[in-house]
């Protein structure tokens, strides 16, 4: 609050951007002049609680509910003021996301970042704290958006070309110009990357923030896919976070690395184990396999996030997991106490950052909680597997009915959002078919027109 | 005798299917004779479903099949209104006593409007966030049906018969049918979600009523 009101007082601050992430992803919210934001922290200003009842085409659910609403009551957008950050695109903007609250101030169930500060909070009554670091990977184009909606999102030419080359470092100068406004964007926001890489795709890439205390960085990979989107538009490109935008170029993940820490001491690394690989590490890997198909409904949110899940095509397929074995759904590596962590590799690029990291909290303290054991590591490639082995759900109503009967992921995100959550991906699945979707289509408008632009 | 859909089936799959079920508990000599392959589709989407008789097994899957003998094409959005346009038939000159049959099959006969909320009600009044109970009342003759507890009915329905029967079956989405003013009603909105929820889940099966 003082660093606003220096701000403010200074000039340098005039409006201050207050947003939220929605379960889907969608990030909403109002302008606010800073001096009316003081006057009224810590509380922030109101918003329909119809948001909750809106799907990513403004239409109303009709198969999800929450108890707290009324008819279009008020809620709360209650700003954390450690994540402001001054905008550097205009004079005078700030930005500061919130979290959705009641109008007493309680925590809304169904809001992804009030979740995943609960789920935090009961990690820390457990002992830990939790390091986070998010790949993220989206898609550029040579094309603004405007020509994108004129040609439907079709036709787009890859930023770089058209040549498949992961890791490649001898692409055209758009590709370097663009990636390095973002990373000079991300210096001026205080976000703090860790490199960049071209990815498997064309006009793929893959941007690593370095790993932090888990909420800042939920918060900082918001800020960042926020900032990737901005920075294309003002370089008159695209981008799009679409888990497959293009029925034979590669889907997008967004692999979730993380560790369990006391003090400074990593809790995932004890030589006196196999591999390294601490007791507490076992059983946060047995809690996320036990919750993994169910958790997919979270980390695969869209029809067009079951695209992605090809055999022998960078996305994982299965429920496995190995040391360091990128087939695998799930990596669990301890070479050293600094870089012992889990890699959760089934997350999608339109996947919800703050879902994502209830979600693995939610799997991971049932583990430590119920000593869950995983089952053997996967030594072998994970993908093409004969039919015994467990898949990954491979459609949006499967991973859902996976979901709804999780009593692991119920226990931890609470029956009203699991209610919540299914319901509205059950909407989701009605809205592909009845509405223009077509399931035997490699890739369909209906897809490119609801999501290129919104998750 | 079995009605069985494709794993991972589609909501046109999964109504299909119940409307069949409920032909059906209604005539199961009819589903009883027919042999054939047969298709429903949309006449403005992808939508589409390919049913596959076998004298009582039948079988729902999406797409439309090559080796189908009949196919009925309709506008979906319009179906069961007042003026709607007649499906298109495919196949009837060959397959007479199938189509009719199939006519008859895929949109069995409705219940009357208070039969289809009692049933409606058994089926779907323990499902979250329901109302204790219901007031319904149909518009050209002014009657009153009560579902559920009376004292503490939370929520009423008006409209007329055939809408009313159609959003207790399933067939017809209750908060759509509002929007469109076909139906009216009046309580909190979290119960005419919640209705429209369970009306829902009958229309796609995953309830019986």
């Amino acid at each position: 609050m003082s660093q606003l009101s220096d701000l403010a007082a200074g000039g340098t601050v005039r409006t201050v951007r207050l947003m939220a992430s929605l379960p889907d992803g969608r990030l909403i919210g109002k302008y606010v002049s800073a001096t009316h934001l003081l006057e009224m922290l810590p509380s922030g200003p109101n918003v329909a609680d119809i948001v909750f009842g809106l799907d990513v085409d403004n239409d109303p659910f009709v198969t999800a509910w929450s108890t707290w609403r009324g008819e279009l009551a008020e809620l709360y957008l209650a700003p954390d003021m450690a994540t402001l950050v001054v905008d550097p695109r205009t004079d005078g903007m700030a930005t500061v996301i919130c979290s959705f609250v009641l109008p007493d101030g309680s925590p809304i169930p169904e809001c992804p970042r009030g979740m995943a500060q609960r789920l935090l909070t009961q990690l820390a009554d457990r002992g830990f704290t939790m390091r986070v670091g998010f790949e993220i990977e989206f898609n550029a184009f040579e094309e603004s958006v405007a020509e994108a909606r004129g040609r439907g999102y079709r036709d787009l030419t890859p930023l770089g070309g058209n040549v498949r080359s992961m890791y490649s470092t001898t692409k055209s100068l758009l590709v370097v110009r663009f990636m390095d406004a973002l990373t000079r964007r991300l210096d001026q926001l205080g976000l703090h990357w860790e490199s960049w890489m071209d990815e498997g795709g064309t006009g793929q890439f893959e941007l690593n923030l370095e790993p932090d205390e888990a909420l800042r960085t939920v918060d900082h990979a918001t800020l960042a896919r926020l900032a990737i989107r901005e920075v294309a538009e003002e370089m008159g490109h695209c981008v799009t976070f679409m888990a497959k935008w293009h029925p034979t170029e590669w889907g997008g993940g967004l692999h979730c690395n993380h560790s369990l820490w006391v003090g400074d001491t990593s809790a995932f690394y004890d030589e006196s184990c196999d591999d390294n690989r601490s007791t507490t590490f076992r059983h946060w890997v047995g809690g996320l396999m036990a919750t993994m198909a169910g958790a997919q409904a979270v980390f695969a949110p869209n029809v067009n996030s079951y695209r992605r899940l090809v055999e022998l095509a960078g996305s994982p397929t299965t429920v496995t997991w190995s040391g360091d074995n990128k087939t695998t759904s799930l990596r669990a590596m301890a070479r050293t106490p600094g870089s012992a962590r889990a890699e959760h590799r089934a997350p999608g690029a339109d996947s919800n950052l703050y879902l994502v990291m209830a979600v693995v909290l939610a799997g991971g303290m049932a583990g430590l909680d119920e000593a869950i054991e995983p089952p053997p590591p996967c030594a072998e490639m994970a993908w093409g597997l004969p039919a015994e082995d467990p898949k990954l759900p491979r459609s949006l109503m499967a991973a859902t009915e996976a979901f709804r009967s999780d009593h692991r992921l119920a226990a931890g995100l609470g029956a009203e959002f699991v209610d919540f959550w299914a319901g509205t991906r059950k909407w989701e699945w009605l809205a592909f078919h009845t509405t223009g979707g077509d399931p035997d289509s490699p890739l369909t408008d209906w897809e490119l027109n609801r999501y290129f632009e919104r998750v | 005798m079995a009605i069985t859909t494709e794993a991972d089936p589609t909501p046109m799959v999964l109504g299909i299917a119940a409307a069949l079920r409920r032909s059906e508990s209604l005539k199961p000599s009819l589903i009883a004779g027919m042999k054939g392959v047969a298709a429903v589709c949309s006449e403005h989407d992808p939508q589409a479903v390919t049913i596959r008789f076998s004298r009582g097994d039948v079988h729902v899957e999406h797409g439309r099949a090559d080796d189908v003998g009949v196919a009925i094409t309709m506008d979906l959005a319009q179906d069961g209104l007042p003026g709607a346009p007649k499906p298109n038939v495919e196949g009837v000159l060959t397959h007479l006593r199938f189509a009719l049959s199939l006519a008859k099959v895929i949109d069995p006969p409705l219940p009357d409007w208070r039969s289809a909320a009692d049933s409606y009600w058994a089926a779907c009044s323990m499902r979250p966030h329901m109302p204790s109970g219901m007031v319904v009342v149909e518009t050209d003759s002014g009657d009153r049906h009560v579902v559920g507890d009376p004292t503490t009915a939370g929520y009423e329905v008006h409209g007329p018969a055939d809408r009313l029967a159609r959003v207790f079956v399933g067939t017809a989405v209750a908060l759509e049918e509002l929007l469109k003013g076909r139906i009216q009603g009046r309580g909190p909105l979290a119960l005419a979600v919640a209705i429209t929820d369970a009306g829902l889940a009958l229309g796609l099966g995953e309830v019986e009523p």
